[in-house]
This record gives structure tokens, C-alpha cells and sequence, in this order.
């Protein structure tokens, strides 16, 4: 699994390591039941505290993406997300209302922005996590 | 704890051990170079009879063993802080007080170790031409000329030889503290070397103050110091023996109290001043 | 402070050079096991405190203590149980690199060989190789070898990426991840590259002006300190303000950089034409922020 750390970035470290995680799942690049390298494996490897690692595997598990089995590693789950759709919604729709303003800041229309979004989700169907 | 306390003792043993090793490693060149030049100039001089026996002592244990005082005292800290190893040993777990004293006592045992090879070297240079009589040395010393020791360095050049060197080499030793004290604040060898060279000819003149007091020979020092070689070989660079010239300029007696007072006040209470203190001071006057 | 979770106690030590008061009243808490970076401008008095963490220096005043050991008490014991790696620090270039090791093994009671030679392999070093032939990184990997060949349990590093290239300095902080945190050793960590210790590290500890201003884990700053631009409307009078660390004003707009969004919102809201944005700040802007911001906010 390749997770780049930006350097210098206004983005929290664990923040990064969250959305990598999430964007390689979301287009297929880890599938369910891969196991992810361990805390000290990954954190070694950016390289980054171990804490701020297990801070972003904590946050992914606890969201349903991950799951930690003692001793046997952490695995990307099969199972759908155990957040309710009303949270996944939110948090969807707080990314898309900055898509949104800069739609309108650079003049974009609703039909403009609905093809974009079309796009990108074809970008990752193919072998991601689709809609249930 | 009993157990706690041997072994504390025996690390600080293992680190002594440790120091004293890399000074030998790393100092040992000067050993070498002095060993050499100071033995062949001494052979040489014996052998080629340019000079009396009683002079080339004067000369090997006075100014050469100056020079070469200077050389042991203003290297072994102030190559370290130039070369910048000073801060990587000072950072280890020991304490200043221990560097010091390392260095120091390689420093004492690399200038005795010499003065030794070179006594011997000049003794084997005298015996190679055969052990003769000296030329008749109060001729060239004039009315000054201490008599009983005349007596002795002609009809035993070996043994004046020996007695000069013992004696010189721990006058020797006993400028070579403070010198080495005050020159380890030096950053760099050379501003050290040349803190060296001034404060030993400083000395030197304060010494002759006292013996051409003693002398009353007022203005031509540079005389005065030569007939008085004997003596000045004896006592150089003693702060002390300028006054006890002074008070009683031609009694010989007093050489061996004046030796004995040397060795404990620049060998013997500055390394216990530094083995017992907190080493505070040590610290505070190294530094760095 | 008794507490054996702290492995480093700083209670306001001052310091002063000559004139120059380097260190007045730093007060500091390292927990045992966490990793903390030491941020500050040159000059600031970082090798200062460090130095006097050592047993090198004496404190004017204050007091602190190193896995329980007060420096000024017991220097060589402090020193026998940290490792320390300095910026730039020449080893005997003379020595090789495995006598280097050898003799540096004499000064520490709990020197481990074994793992001495494992992080000689590891660290690609060659035993018979002169220390004074090898590169900066080389050279650096040796002195973190030396730093921690003896299991310390809390390790000081000064600047230690200090000239290394980029490869060199990657290196040596994942050692200090894989070597040092796996073993749960403390580390304290000062060094100018934040963009680089801002991962590896779990508290930011800034001083300034002789003082620590800021000691808070990272994430917490992060969420803390956040840039507010608006545009604010015409003749407006900046209100009081708390915990404003930089103030900035361009063609019209403000740009405050503040401690705590939700204490000045109310605020800014009220004086501003349109709405604020509020922007996330990376660790070089809140570092500059803190140090040199402009805190005063012009009224009118």
C-alpha cells in the first residue's frame, strides 16, 4: 500500500493517511479482505509517529472501513459501512459544498458539475465499493 | 550496596582505561618525534664533543626540554577543541576533571619517557668515545665556578649526566602543570604554542631576575644565566627558586627542599585539587 | 513533580550569558514513551536547555530532571542513561569505525554489543572503514549508533538532520520511529525542518524569547490555530480580540491568524462584509505565527 505524507500540507498527517486509505478503497486499489501493513510497519515506512497512524486506523475502523483483528492484522472489510447513510450523507455533502462554491465562483453549471460527478464515479466503479 | 559501589569503581576504572588508550593512540607521535630529535641532539652533542658534557645537559634539560615542555602541554587539548572532538568526548559520561587528567598524565609520562630514551642515548654516546675526563670547566666558568660540583661532573660525567637529568626532567615536569593548566583553555594548538612560548620566557626572565640578583652581575643576563647553568638546570622555571637565590645565592643545600616543595605544589596538589574537587572549577576554567 | 510517566522535568530555569539572558523560566513536562519536538528560531536558547539537560552547563536557576536524575547532582549519570546526538558532532576521524564503537562502549555500563552490531549492519556502516573517510550520512548514522547502542531510554537529538540530503534524513527518522518508539524510549527532538518532525512527532514544544510559549500535541495546534480572512466593512473598529497571534491587512481585507476560532467569530462576523473563511494553517505558518506575528490588532 503506497500512502505519500504531503509534506508541508495544512492537512493534519492522520487526515492524509484517512483519505489515501479511503481513496484506495473507494477506486479499488485495496480491495475487501486486504490487510493493511501494521502500525509499526506503515508508520516506519512514511515515516510518522505510530500514534497518528493508529489514530487514522482507529478513525477508519470505527467508521467501518477497516477492521482489527488482534493478532492477525488490519483488514479492509467486506461488509458495508456501519455508519448510518444519514452521517454518510453529511459527511458527503460537506466536501461537495465546497465543490459547489467553486462551481459558482468559476461560473459552472448544476448539469456541468452533475457530468463531472458522473465521471469520476465511473473512474472508480469498476472495481470499487458501488453503491449498495 | 557493597556490590554497587565495586562495580562503580570498576567502570570508572574501564573508562580510564578507554582515555588513557586513545591519548596514547593519538599523542603517541609526539612521544616519537620528541624521543627522537631530543635523544639525537644529545647523542649528538656528547659524541662530537662540541660542548662539555655539563653544557649539553644544561642545554638538552633546559631550553630543548623547554621546547619540548611547550610541545606536550599545548597539544593534547587544544588539538581536540580545534579539531573539534572536544564537544563528542565532553558529551560522553565523564567528567571534565577525567579528560584533564588523562591527558595530562599521558602528557608527564610521554616527557619523562623521553628525557629517559634521551639520557640514555646521550650516556650510550658518551661511553662510545669512552668515559673520559672533562677539560678542566673552572677555567671556563670563572671564579663562579661551584666548586664541589665541578669536582663531581669531571671525574663522574655519567653520573652528573644522570643527576642532571634526573633533576632536570623533574623541574621539567613540574612546569609542564601549569602550563599544561593554563594553555587547556587554548582553542586551537597554535594560539597554545604561542601562549606556551610567552609564558615560558616569561618565566625565564623572572628567573633571572633572581639570579643575577643573586649574582650581582647587574645587566648581562644572558651571562649570568650561562654561569649559573648548573644551578638554573636545576631549579628552571621554579617561580620559587628566584627568591631563594636571593636569600642565599651560593648554598646548595637548598636544592633539595626547593625540589621537593616543586614536585608537591605542580604535580602533586593540582592533580589532587583536581581528583577531589566537584570539578566545578575544572569545568568552569575548560569550559566548552 | 514525582510523576515516573515524566521522563523530562524542566521547571523555569534561567540562564544568562554574560549580558544576555538566554533562558528565563522554561518549564517543560516530556511524558515517558512520547516523542517531542523542540521548535525555536536560531539563537533561541534550544542548545542551551539541552546542554543544561546534560549535566554541561549549570542553570542559573530552576531546577529539572532527566529520568528522575537532577543534571546539576548527578552529570554523569544523566549522560550514562540518555542518548544524545548533536548536530554536526566530529568522532575521531582517526579511529575505525568498529574501534570508534568499541571505545565509545567503554563509557556505557549498559552498552549492548549484539544490538550495537545489528544497527552497524543495518546502518550499512563498514567496521574497518576510517570514521574520517565516511559521508555526512554515514557520519550521522554512526553518531545515532553511538546514541543508541546502550538502550537508553530517553534520547535528546540536536538538530540532527543538520546538512544530511534528503535520502540521509529520511533515514534517520525512520530510525528514530523503528528503533527508538517501537522501544517506547522518549525522545526530544529540536530541529528547523518542521514540515519534517511534524509527523514523527506527538507534542510541539516552541520556545521563544527564553520561554516555552506553546507545548500541545499536534493535532491540537493544528486544530487550535486557524487563519480568518474577511473583508471587513468600511471604518470598521477592530474589536477586542483574544488570542490573536498575527495580524496581517492588504488591499482591504484582514487576515488574523488566532488561537481559538469560536472566541473571536462572533466578533468578526459582526464587522465583516460577506462572511470569514476560515483556513487551515500547516506547521510553518503556526510556527511563525506564534513567534513572529504581529499581535497588535489597529483599532480604527
Amino acid at each position: 500500500m503506497f500512502i505519500r505524507l504531503e509534506p508541508s500540507s495544512a492537512v493534519p498527517v492522520y487526515r492524509q493517511i484517512v483519505d489515501q486509505i479511503k481513496y484506495q478503497v473507494a477506486s479499488g486499489t485495496l480491495r475487501p479482505g486486504d490487510r493493511l501493513p501494521s502500525v509499526r510497519e506503515l508508520a516506519r515506512r512514511l515515516p510518522a509517529n505510530q500514534n497518528t497512524v493508529l489514530k487514522a486506523y482507529e478513525l477508519l475502523t470505527h467508521e467501518g472501513l477497516l477492521n482489527r483483528r488482534q493478532g492477525d492484522g488490519t483488514f479492509v472489510t467486506d461488509t458495508p459501512s456501519a455508519l448510518k447513510k444519514s452521517e454518510r450523507l453529511r459527511k458527503v455533502s460537506s466536501i461537495l459544498a465546497q465543490a459547489a462554491a467553486q462551481a459558482v465562483h468559476f461560473e459552472i453549471t448544476a448539469d456541468e458539475l452533475h457530468t463531472l460527478l458522473n465521471e469520476e464515479i465511473d473512474r472508480l466503479s469498476p472495481g470499487g465499493r458501488s453503491h449498495e | 550496596m557493597p556490590d554497587n559501589a565495586r562495580g562503580a569503581r570498576v567502570r570508572r576504572q574501564t573508562v580510564w582505561a578507554a582515555l588513557l588508550r586513545k591519548e596514547w593512540y593519538e599523542q603517541r607521535w609526539r612521544f616519537f618525534l620528541g624521543t627522537v630529535v631530543v635523544s639525537g641532539l644529545l647523542a649528538g652533542l656528547l659524541r662530537a664533543q662540541i660542548v662539555s658534557s655539563v653544557e649539553a645537559a644544561v642545554l638538552i634539560y633546559g631550553p630543548v626540554g623547554l621546547i619540548l615542555v611547550i610541545f606536550f602541554a599545548a597539544g593534547p587539548v587544544s588539538s581536540e577543541r580545534a579539531d573539534r572532538t572536544w564537544e563528542f568526548l565532553v558529551v560522553q559520561p565523564v567528567s571534565r576533571s577525567e579528560v584533564i587528567l588523562a591527558k595530562w598524565a599521558m602528557g608527564v609520562v610521554q616527557l619523562i619517557g623521553t628525557m629517559v630514551i634521551a639520557t640514555l642515548a646521550g650516556l650510550l654516546a658518551m661511553w662510545s668515545r669512552g668515559i673520559r675526563m672533562m677539560p678542566d670547566v673552572s677555567e671556563f666558568y670563572g671564579h663562579n665556578a661551584p666548586g664541589a660540583f665541578v669536582t663531581w661532573s669531571t671525574t663522574h660525567p655519567s653520573l652528573s649526566l644522570c643527576t642532571f637529568a634526573i633533576v632536570g626532567t623533574i623541574a621539567l615536569a613540574c612546569w609542564f602543570t601549569p602550563l599544561y593548566l593554563l594553555l587547556a583553555r587554548a582553542r586551537n594548538e597554535f594560539a597554545a604554542t604561542l601562549g606556551g612560548v610567552f609564558l615560558t620566557i616569561a618565566v625565564l626572565l623572572w628567573l633571572m631576575v633572581g639570579i643575577s640578583h643573586a649574582r650581582n652581575t647587574g645587566a648581562n643576563w644572558f651571562a649570568t644565566f650561562v654561569t649559573a647553568s648548573p644551578w638554573v638546570a636545576m631549579t628552571i622555571l621554579n617561580p620559587i627558586s628566584p627568591f631563594l637565590l636571593i636569600i642565599a645565592p651560593n648554598d646548595a643545600t637548598w636544592l633539595p627542599t626547593v625540589l621537593v616543595v616543586d614536585v608537591i605544589v605542580w604535580i602533586v596538589f593540582p592533580l589532587w585539587y583536581v581528583v577531589r574537587s566537584s570539578s566545578r572549577l575544572v569545568e568552569k576554567w575548560v569550559g566548552g | 513533580m514525582n510523576d515516573s510517566r515524566v521522563a523530562i522535568h524542566v521547571e523555569n530555569l534561567r540562564k544568562h550569558f554574560g549580558q544576555r539572558q538566554v533562558l528565563r523560566g522554561v518549564s517543560l513536562d516530556v511524558m515517558a514513551g512520547s516523542i517531542c519536538g523542540f521548535l525555536g528560531l536560531n539563537g533561541a536558547g534550544k542548545t542551551t536547555l539541552i546542554r543544561i539537560l546534560l549535566g554541561l552547563s549549570r542553570a542559573d536557576a530552576g531546577q529539572c530532571s532527566v529520568g528522575g536524575i537532577d543534571p546539576s547532582v548527578d552529570a554523569l549519570g544523566v549522560r550514562a542513561r540518555i542518548g544524545y546526538m548533536a548536530e554536526n558532532q566530529t568522532m575521531y576521524g582517526w579511529m575505525r569505525v568498529g574501534q570508534l564503537i568499541e571505545w565509545v562502549s567503554r563509557f556505557y555500563p549498559s552498552w549492548d554489543r549484539a544490538l550495537a552490531a545489528s544497527l552497524r549492519d543495518q546502518m550499512r556502516l563498514d567496521a574497518d572503514e576510517k570514521v574520517g573517510a565516511l559521508s555526512k550520512g554515514q557520519t550521522s548514522r554512526l553518531a545515532l549508533l553511538l546514541a543508541l547502542a546502550h538502550r537508553p531510554g530517553i534520547v535528546i537529538l540536536d538538530d540532527p538532520t543538520l546538512g544530511l540530503d534528503p535520502i540521509a534524513r529520511r533515514d534517520l527518522l525512520r530510525d528514530v520511529i523503528g528503533q527508538l518508539q517501537d522501544r517506547g524510549a522518549t525522545v526530544f527532538f529540536s530541529s528547523h525542518l518542521l514540515y519534517e518532525i511534524e509527523p514523527i512527532c506527538d507534542r510541539i514544544a516552541i520556545l521563544h524569547e527564553g520561554r516555552i510559549i506553546k507545548c500541545e500535541a499536534v493535532d491540537e495546534l493544528r486544530e487550535n490555530v486557524k487563519r480568518i480572512v474577511l473583508k471587513p466593512a468600511d471604518a470598521a473598529r477592530a474589536p477586542d480580540l483574544p488570542g490573536v497571534l498575527d495580524f496581517q491587512a492588504r488591499d482591504g481585507q484582514w487576515s488574523l491568524t488566532v488561537e481559538g476560532v469560536e472566541s473571536v467569530r462572533p466578533a468578526l462576523t459582526s464587522i465583516s462584509r460577506g462572511g470569514l473563511t476560515v483556513m487551515d494553517l500547516n506547521l510553518d505558518e503556526i510556527f511563525e505565527a506564534y513567534v513572529i506575528g504581529r499581535r497588535e490588532v489597529p483599532h480604527a
